[in-house]
């Protein structure tokens, strides 16, 4: 008996839904990832610990064989923050991904912490469409029908299935419950008829799974499916032409933390309603954290979208060509509208709002945040010493192209974007951006072969405060003996050229056109056969390109990229290698010219039956300059820049789902990272990583997880380690209308910190519910972050209480 | 012109079609579709020997299986390859199939009135309607095929091509391509050409399966009403 009290209360120990776990942090506290499936969009959610400490989140993901992660703003709302990776950017082998959060506070962080020592992202397996799939077809209801409760049946068709695969051992499981007593197995249908279904099910988002056995009951393949149930009331109310969803969700949540206890408050509505061909998308997210001096952090959006075009107001995130505009959120419009041959795209509106700067003192003379002020408001004051503020930005893009994108497109982009300068009074240095960019797409056979191009010249003002040049202020700043070398004349005529569109003066970059330090450019060779997919391109950014539209670019680099993607066994088995070589210096500005050399190699195994999945991987990065790194007499400087280092990175990743008993799932992830640096600095990093995860349903409503991670790093002669532990169980009563939930996650080591979650969820209606939150976290270490005054880190110790209570209405 | 027998071409069509079909299949029992939905008055014969009944959602159906669909009616049949049929207002079917390890061949006699059919790529197998002058084998693709009271049959073709025979008269063949339409009349005359604006709106129209409903309180509880969008 207590053996078997034993048994179970480690495996109990050994419970987790391992998509949930977030690494340590003090930002995140969980993260909820779906299954990555390829071709299927995926979202991730990140919870945070205190959801009032972050102002902004930044998503970087990448795919395998690319090295520069593109980067996104997050959606904030309430306490998550939501990025949706594209179907089409989902991608076998694995995504990796980091989060970079801006903190009230005014520090930063990542996800993981040793992201920003270790450059270590966390990876996502993306599981390859299987030919499997093809084998169970489920009729209905189909996935991601919208269905009433007394329309629901179930019918699956195995008339596709392979020959060793026993029909009559499938296994069906709705939300996660075996329900396969009651169905019936006629020839190659399953069918759960309407009169068998008793179970009445929720309103919402149901999950459906079916599991293959082959003849020697050995599991053969599983297929995963959702559906919504609609409620009869709202269905009947939605029989009008206008079909429409909405969610309302508030929120009301207390923070303690630091003995400081703050109140926030927020609504979220969604809105979607379809009206023959004609689309709209809604949302309002009002929150108490709307501050005047802060960047907004309401969010309104309506967006109608037909056949042939699209409207957008509000804030949103247009896509144009990446180096152009992409990622950015524009509080404002958008319209496209798509004829196929001849289609047209603009967007206009705030990219940044206006944030007065802060009074200090008055001055003098001019000086470091010290700005020129009017005397006839100010006593007669010239200057005054301020905190700066920022300007409004805003933002026009146009994009006229030609074609429909399947097999060809030709596009050509303007941006333009400008600092009001009247928007603030305390401001220093307002800007103005033109970018001007061209795209090619070419497909062939089915997109099998596809060339992609796109080239982007940009145009930077750095201070526009003084507006354009007169032509003596010409005459006297450029020329032979003028401050920029460079034809007066030329420089009139193209102020001339320029004008209304332009601001041109001495702050313009930049001012060697010639030697195309502003283009970006890229391009791209794919082929899909036998396969293998293979991709070749190279890029060109020079180190002055800018673009308001696309804050994350990397520039002042240039070089090839290759990719090559092998599929062996019904998309079982990959082979993946990738190879980049960069180098920046590409207007010979630096002393030396750095190459960046990156090897990606990875082999992944999914076999989709009752065998682990693996991921091995191994990545070396090489960046080296030439330059010796030994002092000479002749030369003092140069040792200084010399750049000479390497990092090995082995990466190993399980995870299984069995049946022993109950059913469990398991993840072991192990990442080693190791930086030669064999600079002047010797800036070496050494970066281990153990993750053990596994989850158990016990029974229907009963669920548990356990996570342990360990953690070991050492930048340059600092170590720094912790053991995370996390223990959590789900607990489902009252024939499911009241959800608890708890965790427990302590951490050892240097990195000391508790935090205990209890949650409750209770449905008032089938559509309506209320969940209350509690979090309790008590912390002490010494966090990588210095006191301004005492320039020692800052040591954080204190015991934090955050409750929150959430009410959601759904209606459909 | 020598007069057609047209109940005697009919009975020879359903006995051909039968006898192409019945007899292979393994197990007449074994469901070859199911039923999606169904709207107002839609019943279902099991076999030769059943008797008309109403139906309901889920019902499996096997070879033989016959639909009968009354005024402003709908039945919504998908089959086990996902091919979809919107059985319209007054019409009656009834299905065949033929299996072969994983092949499944089926046939669709159709004696009166409008079908919707959306088939999905069939491999190595078969997709047939039968009508009273025409048969039309599809291997994947989508379009209305239709049967007046006078046995005459049209087939509008949306995507893809659809071979199709007369089976009164000449017995013509021909290739009806997307856009297009092919017509037989009683006599087993064709008319081929481009789909005109009307016969669209009778295409698209015959997609719909979303239905409206009223609700009326009364003293014992509500009455629905459910009724086919137009």
């Amino acid at each position: 008996m207590v053996k078997k009290a034993t048994f179970l209360f480690v495996v109990f120990l050994l419970g987790l839904v391992p998509n949930t776990f977030a690494q340590v942090s003090n930002v995140v506290s969980e993260m909820k990832i779906g299954n990555a499936k390829e071709n299927e969009a995926l979202t991730i959610e990140a919870r945070f610990q205190q959801p009032s400490s972050v102002t902004k989140a930044v998503f970087g993901y990448r795919s395998f064989g690319q090295n520069e992660f593109t980067r996104s703003e997050m959606n904030l709302q309430g306490s998550s923050a939501f990025f949706t990776i594209s179907a089409a950017e989902v991608i076998p082998p694995y995504i990796e991904y980091f989060m970079h959060f801006t903190l009230a506070s005014g520090t930063e962080e990542t996800y993981p912490l040793e992201f920003v020592t270790s450059n270590t992202p966390v990876q996502i397996p993306v599981q390859g469409v299987s030919g499997k799939d093809k084998e169970v077809l489920v009729m209905s209801p189909e996935k991601n029908e919208k269905i009433l409760p007394e329309e629901f049946f179930i019918s699956i068709s195995l008339l596709r299935a392979s020959d060793i695969v026993n029909k009559n051992a499938t296994k069906i499981y709705l939300d996660n419950k075996d329900i396969t007593n009651l169905a019936l197995f006629a020839d190659d249908v399953i069918l759960i008829s309407p009169e068998n279904f008793q179970i009445q099910l929720k309103d919402g988002l149901h999950l459906l799974n079916i599991e293959l056995y082959d003849t020697s009951n050995t599991l053969y393949h599983s297929v995963a499916s959702q559906f919504i149930i609609i409620n009869p009331s709202y269905a009947l109310l939605g029989q009008s032409a206008i079909k429409y969803a909405a969610d309302v969700r508030a929120e009301s949540r207390n923070e303690n933390i630091q003995s400081v206890g703050t109140w926030y408050n927020n609504v979220n509505v969604n809105l979607q309603a379809d009206y023959k061909s004609i689309n709209l998308l809604g949302n309002i997210y009002a929150t108490s954290e709307e501050k005047k001096h802060l960047q907004p952090n309401n969010r309104y959006m309506l967006s109608l979208s037909t056949d042939y075009g699209a409207i957008t107001v509000g804030d949103h995130y247009p896509k144009y060509p990446s180096l152009v505009l992409n990622g950015k959120r524009v509080r404002g419009f958008s319209g496209e509208i798509n004829l196929g041959f001849f289609n047209i795209q603009t967007s206009f509106g705030e990219i940044s709002k206006n944030i007065e700067g802060t009074f200090i003192q008055y001055k003098d003379t001019l000086g470091a945040n010290i700005v020129a002020v009017d005397p006839l408001k100010h006593n007669g004051n010239k200057y005054a010493e301020v905190e700066t503020g920022t300007f409004q930005r805003s933002l026009l893009a146009i994009r006229p192209s030609f074609g429909r994108g399947e097999n060809f497109q030709f596009g050509l982009t303007f941006l333009h974007g400008k600092d009001e300068t009247g928007s603030i009074e305390f401001g220093t240095a307002p800007q103005e951006n033109l970018v001007v960019g061209t795209d090619l797409m070419f497909g062939f056979d089915n997109r099998n072969i596809l060339f992609t191009t796109q080239a982007a010249f940009s145009l930077l003002n750095k201070d526009i405060s003084s507006g354009s040049l007169s032509d003596s202020e010409i005459d006297s700043v450029f020329g032979p003996h003028g401050l920029i070398n460079q034809d007066p004349e030329q420089v009139k005529k193209f102020r001339d050229a320029m004008k209304g569109i332009f601001t041109v003066n001495q702050n313009v970059t930049p001012i060697n056109p010639q030697e195309l330090p502003s283009l970006a450019a890229e391009t791209a060779l794919s082929f899909n056969y036998f396969n293998n997919y293979l991709k070749g391109s190279y890029i060109y950014r020079g180190e002055q390109y800018s673009s308001f539209g696309q804050s994350f670019i990397r520039t002042d680099v240039a070089g090839i990229n290759v990719l090559d993607r092998l599929r062996l066994f019904e998309n079982k088995f990959f082979i993946s290698v990738g190879f980049e070589n960069l180098h920046d210096n590409l207007q010979k500005t630096k002393r030396a010219t750095t190459t960046y050399q990156t090897l990606n190699t990875s082999v992944s195994f999914y076999p989709r039956t009752n065998l682990p999945s693996i991921i091995v991987g191994y990545t070396r990065l090489n960046n080296t300059n030439g330059l010796s790194p030994i002092k000479t007499l002749t030369d003092s400087t140069t040792y200084l820049s010399a750049i000479n280092d390497f990092t090995n990175r082995i990466s190993t990743q399980l995870s299984y789902n069995f049946e022993w008993k109950y059913r469990h799932s398991i993840s072991f992830n192990f990442v080693n990272s190791s930086r030669e640096d064999q600079s002047h600095a010797n800036y070496d990093i050494d970066n281990s990583s153990v993750t053990v995860s596994s989850g158990t349903r016990w029974l229907d409503n009963l669920s548990s997880s356990f996570n342990v991670s360990i953690n070991n790093s050492k930048v340059d002669t600092t170590s720094f380690g912790y053991v995370s532990l996390s223990l959590g169980a789900n607990y489902s009563l009252m024939q499911d209308k009241l959800l608890l939930a708890g965790s427990l996650n302590p951490s050892f080591g240097d990195y000391k910190r508790t935090s205990l979650d209890a949650s409750a969820l209770y449905y008032i209606m089938s559509n309506l519910t209320v969940q209350f939150q509690i979090r309790f976290l008590s912390y002490d270490y010494t966090s990588s972050q210095y006191d301004a005054i005492t320039l020692l880190p800052i040591k954080l110790k204190a015991n934090d209480v955050i409750m929150g209570l959430t009410t959601q209405l759904y209606l459909q | 012109m020598k007069k057609i027998n047209f109940p005697l071409v009919v009975i020879m069509l359903v006995a051909f079609a039968a006898a192409n079909f019945a007899g292979k299949n393994p197990s007449k029992e074994a469901p070859i579709a199911i039923v999606m939905k169904i709207v107002k008055d839609v019943n279902f014969k099991k076999g030769e020997e059943g008797a008309w009944a109403a139906i309901k959602i889920g019902q499996a159906l096997a070879t033989g299986d016959e639909i009968k669909t009354g005024a402003k009616s709908l039945a919504l049949i998908k089959f086990t390859d996902n091919s979809i049929l919107r059985v319209r207002e007054n019409c009656t079917i009834k299905i065949y199939a033929d299996k072969n390890n994983k092949q499944v061949s089926k046939n669709t006699y159709i004696s009166k009135g409008d079908v919707n059919f959306e088939v999905t790529k069939q491999q190595n197998e078969e997709f047939q309607f039968t009508t009273p002058t025409m048969v039309a084998s599809i291997r994947g693709t989508k379009g209305l095929i239709g049967v007046e009271d006078d046995g005459s049959s049209s087939l509008l073709v949306e995507e893809g091509s659809v071979d199709f025979m007369s089976t009164v008269g000449d017995q013509k063949k021909g290739n009806v391509r997307g856009g297009n339409f092919a017509q037989v009349d009683k006599e087993g005359q064709v008319d081929e050409g481009a789909i005109s604006a009307d016969l669209q709106k009778k295409l698209e129209s015959s997609k719909k399966t979303n239905t409206k409903k009223i609700i009326i309180q009364t003293n014992q509880g509500n009455l629905i009403i459910e009724y086919l969008e137009e």
